[in-house]
């Protein structure tokens, strides 16, 4: 045990601190764009479930719930429109404040909130664990996990993201029992395995490029292989666990026709077409520009993991090509791995090669910056723990460099934490140094309007009067939806004006986030008789601003 | 055998790939330049804008100055002669 814990010192002692640090400020987060909607969601299977098994228990208190958030929020879209995820964190999320009665808004939102930082924690201890697999040293795999745990967007993101980073989260739970399957098989793993891809899909539909990568790898080994049969049985008893844990968990899957299984990836298709800012330009969501997402990651990673990312990547493909044109008709071993460790990097390789190959050549309807894409910090965490480890067995006997590099990592993940300080609770803008301050406002920021509490607040306090405060809105998303954070006598003067009557309020807040082409379409236009009262910024990046009616 | 099924995979899928950073990129692109600039919202500015611009000009006094009213009246002359012969 105390040997356990001396190995492992240091990623207990960053566990400590990070979960401390996360107790301590979740309740720091706004409310994210999509909250409203996951939560009414995990109350629509909720009620679902109950009605279908006719349990009658929490009846009354799920059907308030569901009235409440439709009255509370009349302009939220239906279930129905998106109706596919979200079985994993919103239904359970939904069950837990029913039982516990949890009614105050702030708690629920916060629970959430917490919950989603957690589990995302319990992935960073996950990648962890695939890391100490592979690289035969704990401290780059420590490292590792920092860089995958740290990086500010997904730090930020982790607490009020359900959705993409809650699929980051499991997609990494995922691949850690895709390893252990490799490398004990058993029909125990090969279970957990399966019914992890089955959460894995259901969290998001992309989730199923990992089942397919098994089976890819099925196929490279039968190729080798002259236990065919043998692969085959695996691959049926896979498919059979995978299909029977994805039917069984998500019911979404009971609802639907024959004809809606026929057509089943066409429901998965966003419907809605916003304009993206992006370079300064306007462009419709599904007609982006193919530098949309690699632009968007290389602008806000932490420059020290693209390049480690860069080193790792580059190292493992050059390994890959040499296996493929060394590829002998008889072999005893297999093609493209020798060991566990190289089959682990060509199953991340293989998987991240798919994820490219549907991006450039798909156009897919993205917004919000790389929010979609977010799952993507597993690869990069991933090959530039690769990167480091490199480095390290290049300069194994050089311990005056080996020294240095550890310094200059030092220092490059001090920068990270002051950065992560000073965008508190904005992690999810954070933006490295490869662009100028100018060049931020080329690019959308506030996407996932966190702002909205902080702006509400500003503006509370700045009135700070006893009469009545109108506030209108110049952004997409609805202001007045962040009112769930706040307690009911705090909003006692406060009038939501909404974004048509606008002219009509004594304060307008934007975030600068529009779904149309501000420069052609005068939706979101400040009234002439309104000057720019306030702008608050993080590191120079915009997040909010106040305008006030002239007196 | 094994280097035939590992040859026509690797070409299958170079030649997709090549296909996508060819063909498929140009055609990406040009259909996202035309649908961009194309936009609903600047075909509303722009009509807009002609609509504004057609009511201002009615509410001044002159709307050409006296070379272009002359250039116009010509133009609609030779343009109505022609009609009426033809």
């Amino acid at each position: 045990m105390t040997s356990k814990i001396k190995s492992h010192f240091l990623i207990i002692i960053f566990s400590i601190i990070y979960l401390l640090i996360g107790f301590l400020t979740y309740k720091d987060y706004g409310i994210g764009i999509e909250e409203h909607f996951q939560r009414s969601s995990g109350f629509y299977w909720l009620n679902y479930i109950f009605q279908l098994f006719d349990i009658n228990t929490y009846n009354i208190t799920i059907n308030n719930k569901i009235i409440d958030i439709k009255t509370a929020l009349p302009n939220l879209p239906p279930v129905e429109i998106a109706k596919n995820y979200g079985v994993l964190f919103d239904l359970p999320t939904a069950f837990i404040e029913v039982f516990f009665e949890i009614n105050d808004s702030k708690n629920y939102f916060h629970l959430r909130h917490l919950l989603n930082y957690l589990i995302f924690y319990l992935s960073g201890i996950f990648f962890y664990k695939i890391l100490l697999e592979r690289i035969s040293t704990k401290i780059i795999p420590f490292l590792g996990s920092t860089i995958y745990m740290l990086s500010p967007r997904i730090y930020g993101n982790s607490f009020f993201d359900g959705k993409d980073l809650f699929f980051l989260s499991i997609l990494t739970i995922t691949l850690f029992f895709f390893f252990k399957f490799e490398k004990k098989k058993n029909l125990a793993n090969l279970f957990i395995f399966a019914l992890f891809c089955a959460f894995a899909t259901s969290s998001r539909i992309i989730g199923v490029i990992v089942p397919f990568t098994f089976i890819i790898l099925i196929i490279l080994k039968c190729i080798n292989s002259k236990n065919i049969k043998w692969n085959l049985k695996i691959v049926f008893i896979f498919i059979f666990f995978y299909i029977f844990s994805l039917y069984l968990h998500w019911p979404y899957l009971w609802t639907l026709s024959f004809q809606e299984l026929i057509n089943f990836f066409e429901t998965f298709k966003v419907q809605a077409y916003p304009k993206v800012f992006f370079k300064g330009n306007f462009f419709y969501s599904h007609h982006l520009p193919l530098s949309y997402i690699p632009m968007w990651i290389a602008i806000s990673t932490p420059i020290f993991c693209l390049l480690l990312f860069f080193i790792g990547f580059t190292n493992y493909f050059r390994r890959f090509f040499l296996r493929l044109i060394n590829i002998k008709e008889k072999s005893s071993s297999n093609d493209l791995w020798s060991s566990n460790y190289e089959k682990n990097d060509l199953i991340v390789f293989i998987i991240f090669s798919q994820i490219l190959l549907i991006y450039f050549s798909t156009s897919l309807n993205l917004f919000s910056g790389w929010r979609h894409f977010i799952f993507i910090n597993f690869f990069i965490s991933y090959f530039s723990a690769i990167g480091l480890y490199f480095i390290f067995c290049r300069f194994r006997k050089n311990y005056l460099f080996l020294r240095l590099g550890l310094i200059i990592f030092l220092l490059f993940n001090i920068e990270l934490i002051f950065k992560l300080v000073i965008y508190h609770p904005y992690q999810s803008v954070y933006f490295n140094n490869l662009i100028s301050d100018k060049d931020k406002k080329l690019f959308e920021v506030d996407t996932q309007s966190l702002s909205r509490v902080d702006g509400i607040k500003d503006i509370i306090n700045t009135h700070n009067s006893k009469t009545n405060v109108s506030i209108g809105t110049a952004s997409w998303t609805p202001l007045e939806n962040a009112r769930a954070l706040f307690s009911k006598s705090d909003l006692d003067n406060v009038i939501f004006k909404g974004t048509s009557n606008k002219e009509t309020a004594d304060y307008i807040y934007s975030n600068h986030y529009f779904e149309i082409d501000v420069r052609y379409n005068k939706k979101y236009e400040i009234p002439s008789n309104f000057y720019l009262y306030k702008t608050f910024s993080v590191d120079n990046t915009r997040i909010y601003s106040i305008y006030k009616k002239k007196n | 055998m094994k280097i035939f099924i590992y040859k026509i995979l690797i070409s299958f899928l170079l030649i997709f790939i090549l296909f996508h950073i060819t063909f498929g990129y140009a055609i990406r692109n040009l259909e996202s330049k035309f649908y961009n600039n194309f936009s609903n919202d600047k075909i509303l500015f722009l009509k807009d804008k002609v609509r504004k611009e057609i009511i201002r000009s009615l509410n001044k006094d002159k709307i050409l100055n006296n070379e272009d009213a002359e250039l116009l009246k010509k133009f609609i002359n030779k343009i109505t002669n022609e009609i009426k012969n033809n």
